[in-house]
């Protein structure tokens, strides 16, 4: 992690181990249920985690799995840029969610969801998740390294490059799904990548591990 | 929503009444814009906590994911707020006072509280529902006293 952070006086930004592992718990277990809560609406997103979806419609395997072996290749590059840790955190974060994301259905079934209620709520969770998993030092997905990598190296938030993603993404979309279920699903993605466009910048708190 | 479980009335109305004495000291101990700013605050979920039944309905909940769940989402949102100059009224006000001029964190402030909250509850609900809903509380107070911490980032 580069050491150019401002940051208020006094301010402490270290965290611990156990800090790390449950900032990376709740921020995980957030994701899960908003990708749960888009998933059930059948709507889409952009990132890995849209990839997956897609995926997961068109083929009918679940979420979770498409999610944890999409992701695999992208392990290595998050290894060169961040190193061991964030690799490792990376792995144990989106293997977590693969499983969570398949286990709340059990206990939890929703049966009238309005998807504009959906994409907002999906865009709010899923925001505050990342922010809480990239404060924590780690990532949920291929993209989110890559746009750190982008954040780090040439000052480009890490929001916009995942805009940026998402585009393409929904341009495929839009062949495949109906227009009303991609427009709602552009403004949960719109809404997500504000939030963390807005509040994950390098003069602010970051968090560092 | 204790309250509102005991009257029946709307939890949103209560929610709303509740808060109305905790403005004193949010208005002449936190200042004016943090009093607008947790009325605004207040009032926007009054109005969604009325709004969201219309658009979702669960058919099954668990019990324990909900308390978790609930816990969570809330520890989270209450951090936003808290780091935007604002709080959900009531004892949020009282903990982020206490948190700015005793030292003492927000999060065991109100941690405290609904422990006695629920002991209370226990008598006039189920007490299976109120451990449930303590599992919640304890979530969402652990979560904010580990986070919101005064020598970490608050906003300002």
């Amino acid at each position: 992690m580069p050491q150019t952070i401002t940051l208020p006086e006094n301010a402490t930004t270290k965290h611990s181990l156990l800090e790390d592992a449950q900032g990376l718990s709740i921020g995980v277990f957030i994701c899960s249920f908003g990708l749960y809560v888009l998933t059930t609406a059948g709507l889409v997103t952009g990132q890995i985690a849209g990839l997956a979806a897609i995926i997961s419609y068109l083929s009918g395997w679940s979420f979770g799995a498409v999610f944890f072996v999409v992701n695999l290749p992208f392990y290595a590059l998050g290894y060169r840029r961040f190193g061991l840790s964030f690799t490792l955190k990376s792995f144990a974060a989106v293997t977590a969610m693969s499983i969570l994301t398949d286990l709340i259905p059990l206990g939890l079934g929703i049966d009238q969801l309005h998807p504009g209620l959906a994409a907002v709520i999906f865009g709010v969770l899923v925001g505050l998740g990342v922010l809480a998993v990239f404060r924590h030092g780690a990532s949920l997905g291929g993209v989110g390294v890559l746009a750190l990598v982008v954040q780090d190296r040439f000052g480009i938030r890490a929001g916009y490059v995942q805009l940026g993603f998402d585009a393409g993404l929904f341009a495929l979309a839009v062949w495949l799904f109906p227009l009303s279920i991609v427009g709602w699903s552009l403004l949960g993605a719109v809404i997500l990548n504000l939030i963390i466009a807005i509040n994950h910048r390098r003069d602010r708190y970051i968090g560092e591990t | 929503m204790l309250l509102s479980y005991v009257t029946g009335w709307s939890f949103g109305w209560v929610f709303f009444a509740v808060n109305l004495p905790f403005y004193l000291l949010a208005w002449f101990r936190m200042g004016a814009v943090f009093t607008v700013k947790t009325a605004i605050a207040v009032a926007l979920v009054s109005v969604l906590a009325e709004v969201f039944p219309q658009l979702m309905r669960f058919e099954a909940l668990d019990p324990y994911l909900g308390a978790v769940l609930a816990g969570a989402a809330i520890g989270l949102g209450l951090i936003v707020i808290f780091r935007h100059g604002a709080s959900l009224g009531g004892i949020g006000v009282l903990g982020l006072w206490m948190q700015e001029n005793l030292g003492i964190q927000a999060g065991w402030v109100q941690l405290g509280f609904d422990v006695a909250l629920f002991t209370a509850a226990a008598f006039v609900l189920d007490w299976q529902l109120v451990g449930l809903s303590l599992i919640g509380a304890v979530a969402v107070n652990l979560i904010i006293a580990v986070n919101h911490r005064q020598d970490r980032y608050i906003g300002r």
